[in-house]
């Protein structure tokens, strides 16, 4: 027994200075690539910038010499790292029509080539990391091997295989990998969106396709992504939705009208505040608030007596929004319903134009006429009741 | 025959500590190898993380920020100015003042100007009265909430009826968070759809300069309490819940920083009211609850350096501490007995609850127990005294090399300790550690088994120091 005892004290002690060793083995290691790293930054950056400023002045030109003197330099790992690093930084800021240059002289040093082989390794955070410098570089050589890398068993690598191809700009293929993916991807609604939403190719022409899908997780998520591209076109083509059966597809409607603010459809989101689903009637009553229009605001006075509260909150936000002279909130407090005031009240407080209405300051009708009196006379007669 | 007996059972204990070392040892030995991997592939993770690209988008989840706050006069502003800064595109914080006795509340609404407000609330989950709501136009994302006393739990169920967002974050008032604290702690919201709560690591601020609620300089405080301590949560965090949380069975989120999917809290009842240890009761009985229903869920453990922490630097405020967490352990562990060795909850049933019963919960009183059949054992001559100073070393190595496993994970990783000197105290202070403090500690938790039924409900407040330099 005693000498596990004493075997077990060596293993546990050499553990211990194996771990010591290790960790300043990496500290300086660190240290070292760092500095190495440093030293070629200033021997390859003014070099490659040099290179993307002769592209930018004259695309045509011959820079067979250069081509040779970075493809020469990235045999070397650390250095091809610099190069890839100073090629993406200027593909990020460069306008469209310059990119292509740059990217095809990606494709001829090899960093496209480098990249791609990484994907076609097992590891899949290099995986995931190749896929997401593809999509930073924008080869179209990349598309095949990206497409394939969906629906791998690594979300990361899907996320990043799809932000990829949004960041290429392939219709086609952009289409085809959101036709592979189903509801069974793990990836939340909101990152498949900001993938949509960052897709570099005619945004109005996949939203045209897609929000239409036979898939209606991926329906949605174009619909909604829609939203923030402001087209009448597609506006026009999503007013139908707000009919549609499915009860995701509606929400996903209004919330793309609402951010498009094309007043054209308000009528159709008037009709949704009657709706059997508080949701969308709760998303129906937000997004009237979009619309300077005072024809909606009937409805959204109604709206502030809906037994949901999230109805009436939202109704009372946008009515605020639209009812800024206090003029039609009148009838809410001539009236009987107790819960249409007090979501009004507290809606009231906290806009900044209205707060300082239940304050002291504002004891008398100067203030918002005769709003102001009949907000205050409600709440001193609840304060009795209390 | 009564000696017989006893030298029997001596006998059988000093074998049965044997038995219990080794397999603790093992299963922490275990969880570093996890925790090794896991961070390895966390850190590989960072270099594709899309999560600066969301600090900005209008894709990312809004959050509310729970504030429960009870008598923290000292911290609260500084608190509320770090939140208030956060880099995160859509996110409001509530402050749940809980019947505070001192100058709590008044502080913050002269700090911001705050305003009462006449505002409904919607009782998601039944709380105490809250008599006021408090917000202010020129930071139109604070809310105050003034209620009676009801203990934490109840203050946080009050902030989620007031909160309105679909993700929520509690933390501790004296805690102050990194500026991208929330964006990382939503990141596994936003990669995968079957989160429910996130953890974040929880760092010790003492030592460290802290200015206008912000962490300037990371440094080692002078006070030895709190350099221990700092290796307590280096061994917590980066070894055990990463390593919990690689086999999704991680039972405990720190009130300190911890983000929940509201609707699933909603619907599981909320914080348990009336309970010191609500942090991880919570936890254990979402397990409890969705592995029950046959839900498939993900509770997620994120090991960046987020939330920073005050740690007690007086023996009265860490034994205070100690008993307030060994009382929610052990709470929850008795509510949720069910799950204990229960094929149904998966490994958090079969392994993740055991160790916490066996190792956590009953470890103080077998170390205990030790610290008296040995010197029987020595008395009655069972000892071999040869034997004992070998396992006893073998046992301090075992834990040293623990420590500085932690230390390496650290290092290895976020490295907020850099420079050798920081690196060799931290050692000096993972051997040190072994020789009183941890029996210290072991004691503190052993009270409180010992006032499990007395003090259980109560906040056991520590005293607070203000985090800005005077």
């Amino acid at each position: 027994m005693e000498m596990y005892v004493y075997y077990s004290i060596v293993i546990f002690g050499t553990i211990i200075i194996s771990l010591y060793i290790y960790i300043i083995w990496v500290k300086l290691s660190e240290r070292y690539t760092y500095k190495k790293e440093r030293r070629y930054q200033f021997l390859l950056v003014p070099l490659i910038d040099s290179i993307v400023g002769d592209f930018m002045h004259n695309p045509d030109i011959d820079l067979k010499e250069q081509t040779a003197l970075i493809s020469k330099h990235c045999k070397n790992k650390l250095k091809k790292r610099v190069v890839e690093d100073r090629m993406i930084y200027h593909l990020e800021t460069l306008k469209n029509t310059s990119k292509d240059s740059l990217i095809h002289l990606c494709e001829k040093i090899g960093i496209i080539q480098l990249e791609l082989d990484h994907l076609s390794k097992k590891n899949i955070y290099g995986k995931a990391l190749a896929c997401k410098r593809l999509g930073e570089l924008r080869s179209k050589d990349a598309i095949p091997y990206l497409l394939d890398a969906i629906n791998s068993s690594s979300q990361d690598v899907d996320y990043n295989a799809l932000l990829a191809l949004a960041k290429i700009g392939d219709e086609s293929a952009f289409l085809k990998a959101f036709e592979a993916v189903n509801s069974a991807i793990l990836l939340s609604e909101r990152s498949l969106i900001e993938i949509v939403d960052s897709f570099e190719g005619n945004k109005a022409s996949v939203y045209s396709k897609m929000i239409h899908s036979d898939n209606e997780f991926v329906s949605c998520i174009f619909i909604k992504s829609a939203g923030s591209f402001m087209n009448d076109e597609l506006a026009s083509q999503i007013a139908p939705l707000l009919q549609s059966t499915s009860k995701e597809k509606t929400i996903s409607a209004i919330k793309s009208l609402e951010n498009m603010k094309n007043s054209a459809y308000k009528e159709d989101l008037k009709t949704l505040l009657t709706n059997d689903s508080w949701e969308i009637r709760s998303m129906a009553a937000r997004a009237l608030g979009s619309y300077p229009d005072e024809d909606v605001i009937d409805s959204l006075i109604d709206a502030l007596s809906d037994a949901q509260w999230f109805v009436r909150s939202n109704a009372a936000k946008s009515l605020l929004i639209l009812d800024r002279d206090l003029n039609y909130i009148t009838k809410v407090f001539e009236g009987t319903d107790k819960f249409a005031k007090d979501i009004l009240i507290a809606t009231l407080e906290s806009d900044p134009q209205f707060s300082h209405l239940l304050s002291d300051d504002c004891a008398s009708a100067d203030c918002f006429g005769q709003a102001a009196l009949l907000i205050k006379n409600y709440i001193l007669q609840g304060d009795k009741n209390e | 025959m009564n000696n017989a007996f006893l030298r029997d059972l001596i006998l059988k204990f000093n074998y049965f500590i044997l038995v219990y070392v080794i397999i603790v040892n093992t299963i922490y030995f275990i969880q570093l190898i996890l925790s090794s991997f896991s961070l390895y592939d966390y850190i590989k993770k960072m270099a594709y993380s899309g999560y600066r690209t969301y600090t900005k988008s209008d894709n990312m989840i809004p959050i509310s920020v729970l504030v429960p706050a009870y008598n923290e006069q000292e911290t609260i502003i500084d608190n509320i100015k770090s939140l208030l800064s956060l880099n995160y595109p859509t996110f409001e914080i509530v402050v749940i003042n809980d019947g505070s006795k001192d100058e709590t509340l008044n502080r913050i609404v002269d700090a911001f100007n705050l305003k009462k407000v006449y505002q409904p609330i919607r009782n998601l989950i039944k709380t105490k009265n809250i008599t006021s709501v408090y917000k202010s136009l020129d930071v139109p994302n604070l809310v105050l909430v003034d209620k009676e006393n009801g203990g934490k739990a109840d203050a946080l169920n009050a902030g989620i009826n007031i909160s309105k967002y679909p993700v929520f974050t509690s933390i501790d008032a004296d805690s102050i968070l990194e500026s991208d604290s929330l964006v990382r702690v939503i990141m596994p919201f936003i990669e995968d759809r079957l989160t429910i709560a996130v953890g974040g690591i929880v760092r010790i601020a003492n030592g460290s300069t802290i200015k206008n609620g912000k962490i300037e300089s990371v440094n080692l405080p002078k006070n030895h309490l709190a350099l221990f301590q700092i290796i307590e949560y280096l061994r917590a965090f980066l070894s055990g819940r990463m390593g919990w949380g690689a086999m999704n069975a991680l039972l405990i989120i720190s009130g300190a920083f911890g983000a929940f999917r509201k609707d699933i809290i909603v619907e599981a009842g909320g914080y348990l009211p009336n309970t010191i240890g609500e942090d991880m009761e919570l936890v254990v009985r979402l397990h409890h609850i969705l592995k029950k229903r046959g839900q498939k869920f993900r509770i997620k453990f994120i090991p960046d350096p987020v939330c920073w922490t005050q740690a007690p630097e007086k023996l009265s405020d860490l034994r205070s501490q100690r008993k307030r967490w060994q009382i929610g352990l052990m709470d929850s562990l008795i509510r949720h007995r069910a799950m204990l060795f229960n094929p149904k909850y998966g490994l958090a049933g079969l392994l993740a609850a055991p160790y916490f019963l066996i190792v956590e919960m009953l470890g103080p009183i077998i170390e205990l127990l030790g610290y008296i059949f040995i010197p029987l054992s020595f008395i009655l001559g069972l000892l071999n005294i040869r034997f004992f100073m070998l396992f006893l070393l073998s046992s301090v190595l075992y834990s040293i090399l623990l420590s500085l496993g932690a230390i390496m994970l650290e290092e290895y990783t976020f490295s907020k300790y850099p420079s050798v000197k920081q690196l060799a105290k931290l050692t000096l202070y993972g051997v040190v550690e072994n020789l009183g403090y941890r029996q210290i500690t072991t004691l503190f938790r052993l009270e409180g088994i010992l006032r499990y039924r007395s003090l259980r409900h109560t906040w056991g407040k520590l005293e607070r120091k203000n985090f800005s330099p005077e």
